[in-house]
């Protein structure tokens, strides 16, 4: 896509149009439903995590990506010990989530306390019990919906916290993987990277303090060629983008243009708003269009029917498209049944999947035991028996992620596949005529298949492409409900902090069970642990014993938690994608009725009065023909694959370094003999 | 066009020993020569620096460390923590000492600001190169450095600079008392 950031400026403008029209026309409905898409358009959230071990210049990377120097507390002791959110905000809000997970509490403070809450010098072994700081600002570079995600180390060295920074990463619109230019990627780096890209394949490498070393390019290659290794599906396309986070802030003092070249900044956001439009982007924009279309042809059709009837003096062609109109009410009415095909096709589609799920539940239950089981032969274990029930409660979190994932992918397809069969995916944007919504008319090719009848109509490729996207996309569970409920139920308004409404979509229905499930896994994993370090024993044999006594229960509560999660999931999802389709089938209807009775009603109009009608709609139609022309203009633009040119590291210092040249020192006067020598410097 | 003296600056930045112990968020100061029979070597004061509350400019504190470095080649002779050593009476660390941009150089636009520090920088690199050389300052040339000298430096700093190299304010920054 183009740009994301100016086609959803330009779709929020063509939104406000159309609520005018919409208000001016005494469209209540249609007020409502634009607002609530110009609403979830202006609030959709991206999420950009940023990962990497302790001391990379994660912080620092952020900060200079929002040009706020000492936002986020970076210094070469300090480290950050905690998950801090970022969003855009009109002013400027810290809170701090405070206490045991559960009870947790919100606190609002003030930015020059951020240390206090953030750094393992300002709050010691987080002896405060924060778990999260959530920040607000009105900084332009979040405007666009960015929430950056700052994370501490998620390396072997640091366990704490690592959980929410883990809820966060199997749906982050990006991963921001910050490594320095000091030293090639290690192995920890790797293996972390390797772990979380079985969730998340949105990663972005970024290379920082360039400004340090000489030979980042160097560096750059290695890395190259071990991710190349542990991401073997991806080739070698994956981003890499070398930058100078210092050079970027000298900038702010300097103003000189050199430093902001240096900083190769501008590529990392390049890249950044690349991958974003690729992704979550380009659905929070297909869904306004697609919303805006559906409203527009809502308001059109019964006009365009009035038109019609205008138009159609033949007798014959008149009662044509009265049986048509009749025929896909007809339709639509049958539909709306209890018995109605597409009801089965739910259900068994749904039990389908839910068997498949608890398949491999157990499938993963049995590996995460064998699992525990090498842990207890571990020696190294022994001596630290918490250690255990940290990696399952990783192993049972990752597992979650990934049954999600796949309950969200299927759910999404199973979705597209109804309305296709019941012909609800129809362009309403396609309008010239009423014969777009002949749902079972012979020019469509209707076919009787195991019960179902399938309509097929001729449709727009890039239609029936985003509505693919609009309806899964709407299904992924985002990083946002499943962190804002690991937070726990008491703080439902964190979800609302980070994420304003919304909306329910069935993503946030997968997120939000997902978050409870992690919180769960969490819970029991905080006993087996404090269980855990009771245990004294020194001897082998019998501490293992010990071990398996907590560990066993521990892996069985947990399973139990896993599958009553999954499948209060699915009952959430079918019920919910049971009611969007019979909204949807609905709403067909009630326009399909709607239409035919003003066409009716326009028949039996004198041919003067007729003539005043053609003329009263003229104008309405035409705009109305507007905002749709310009809708599946944008979504389009929307639509374009972004051009597959993989970055190529780009040298930032190279142009610079060759252009500097050192002044030559001006020519020495004659002097006399009282002159300066420069003594004062001796010393 | 880049002096010499910018250069090193950068250099010094660079260095693993100044990764470590200097956080990118301090400014570095102005540089103090000094000369050791043959040998010209560069102080470099660094200043702790913080984003102000209304983010106008930046917070600044009594230099925290001073770097030495060989004006020959770069490479740095000493590094001393001004925390640790405290050149001056104690109870400053925590006060604020000056603000940038001082009011002086706030007025200028940007781009003349950049090059008035430019040219500075470029007047160190002939400094530097004469201390070796032991060639003359001409009292035009000392009028100009002083000048330049005086708008740049931030005014709340100016006791430090003082108590770091007394000499060589003294020459091109006279204190009439
Ligand atoms: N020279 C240089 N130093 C940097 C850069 N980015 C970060 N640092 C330094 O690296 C150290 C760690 O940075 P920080 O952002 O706190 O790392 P984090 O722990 O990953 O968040 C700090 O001393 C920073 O001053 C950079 O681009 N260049
Ligand atoms: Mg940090």
């Amino acid at each position: 896509m183009a740009n994301f950031q100016a086609t959803k400026q330009e779709t929020l403008s063509l939104l406000k149009s159309a609520i005018n029209f919409a208000k001016a026309s005494s469209h209540k409905n249609a007020v409502k439903r634009l607002n609530d898409s110009h609403q979830h358009l202006l609030e959709g959230k991206l999420f950009v995590v940023v990962a990497g071990e302790f001391k990379q210049g994660k912080s620092s990377l952020i900060n200079a990506f929002l040009r706020e120097p000492g936002l986020f507390p970076v210094d070469v002791d300090i480290a950050t010990n905690l998950v801090s959110t970022i969003t855009y905000g009109d002013a400027e809000k810290v809170t701090v989530v405070l206490g045991e997970p559960g009870k947790e509490k919100r606190k609002e403070i003030r930015r020059s306390d951020i240390p206090d809450y953030v750094t393992e010098q300002g709050n010691q072994r987080n002896s405060k019990q924060a778990r999260m700081l959530v920040m607000e600002s009105p900084n332009a570079q979040l405007k666009e919906g960015l929430i950056l995600v700052d994370t501490p180390g998620v390396g072997g060295l640091n366990v704490q916290h690592t959980d929410i920074t883990y809820a966060y990463i199997p749906n982050a619109d990006s991963i921001l993987f910050v490594s320095d230019a000091h030293a090639p990627l290690s192995t920890e780096e790797l293996n972390f990277i390797k772990r979380i890209s079985q969730h998340c394949q949105n990663f972005i490498f970024v290379v920082t303090k360039i400004d340090a070393v000489s030979n980042y390019k160097s560096i750059i290659d290695s890395n190259r060629e071990k991710l190349a290794q542990v991401l073997p599906e991806t080739g070698d396309k994956f981003p890499i983008i070398p930058v100078s986070s210092s050079a970027s802030l000298a900038y702010l003092d300097t103003q000189d243009p050199e430093d902001l070249e240096d900083s190769n900044l501008s590529s990392l956001e390049q890249e950044l708003w690349q991958l974003l439009s690729q992704q979550r982007g380009k659905i929070l924009l297909l869904r306004a269009l697609t919303e805006l279309g559906r409203v527009v042809a809502d308001i059109r059709t019964p006009l365009q029917a009035e038109w019609e009837a205008c138009q159609q003096h033949d007798r014959e062609d008149q009662t044509k498209l009265e049986s048509k109109l009749q025929d896909t009410s007809e339709r639509l009415k049958q539909l709306q049944g209890n018995s109605s095909a597409w009801q089965y096709q739910l259900n068994e589609g749904i039990q389908d999947t839910q068997k498949e799920l608890f398949r491999e539940l157990s499938r993963e239950i049995e590996q995460i035991k064998r699992r525990s089981q090498d842990y207890m032969e571990d020696s190294r274990f022994l001596e630290d028996p918490p250690q255990i029930a940290r990696l399952l409660e990783t192993d049972f979190d990752s597992m979650m992620s990934t049954l999600s994932e796949k309950l969200s992918q299927k759910a999404g397809n199973l979705h597209v596949e109804i309305v296709n069969s019941t012909g609800l995916n129809m362009n309403p944007l396609a309008i010239d005529s009423l014969d777009w919504r002949n749902l079972g008319e012979d020019s469509s090719e209707v076919r009787e298949l195991e019960g179902l009848s399938q309509v097929k109509a001729p449709q727009a490729d890039w239609w029936t492409k985003a509505v693919d996207m609009v309806y899964k996309g709407g299904f992924k569970a985002t990083a946002g409900t499943t962190v804002g409920t690991l937070l726990g139920g008491t703080l439902g308004g964190i979800a609302g902090l980070l994420f304003g409404g919304a909306g329910a979509v069935p993503g946030a229905q997968i997120g939000m069970a997902l978050g409870s499930v992690l919180g769960g896994v969490k819970g029991f994993s905080d006993g087996a642990k404090d269980a855990l370090s009771q245990i004294q024993e020194r001897n082998q044999i019998l501490a293992k014993r010990e071990i398996s006594k907590i560990i066993n229960p521990y892996i069985i509560d947990n399973q139990l938690l896993c599958k009553a999660a999954l499948e209060d999931m699915v009952t959430k999802l079918s019920r919910t994608m049971r009611n969007d389709l019979q909204q949807q089938i609905k709403r067909e209807r009630e326009l399909c009725d709607r239409s035919l009775r003003s066409f009716q009603k326009t028949l039996k109009l004198s041919q003067e009065q007729m003539i005043r009608k053609m003329a009263e709609l003229k104008g309405p139609l035409q705009q109305l023909t507007d905002f749709q022309k310009a809708a599946e203009k944008l979504a389009m633009q929307a639509l374009e694959e972004a051009e597959s040119d993989t970055i190529s590291p780009s040298d930032p210092a190279a142009s610079s370094a060759d252009a500097a040249s050192s002044d030559s020192p001006t020519t020495p006067q004659p002097v006399a003999a009282s002159a300066d020598y420069g003594d004062w410097a001796d010393g | 066009m880049e002096s010499e003296t910018a250069k090193l600056i950068k250099l010094v930045r660079a260095m693993p020993l100044a990764q470590q112990l200097i956080p990118m968020e301090a400014l570095s100061g102005w540089p103090m020569p000094l000369r050791r029979g043959s040998k010209v070597y560069v102080h470099l004061p660094f200043i702790g620096a913080n984003q102000t509350k209304d983010k106008s400019g930046m917070a600044l504190f009594p230099p925290f460390a001073l770097v030495t470095v060989d004006w020959s080649n770069g490479l740095p002779v000493q590094y001393l923590n001004l925390r640790f050593q405290h050149p001056w009476p104690e109870g400053y660390w925590d006060n604020q000492a000056g603000t940038f941009p001082h009011p002086e150089i706030a007025q200028l636009p940007k781009t003349e600001y950049v090059s008035k520090c430019q040219e500075l920088l470029a007047m160190y690199d002939h400094l530097l190169n004469s201390l070796v050389k032991r060639e003359a300052f001409t009292p035009e040339w000392k009028t100009r450095f002083s000048e330049s000298l005086r708008l740049l430096m931030e005014p709340g700093l100016e006791p430090y600079y003082r108590a770091l190299s007394p000499k060589f304010f003294q020459t091109f920054l006279p204190q009439s008392s």
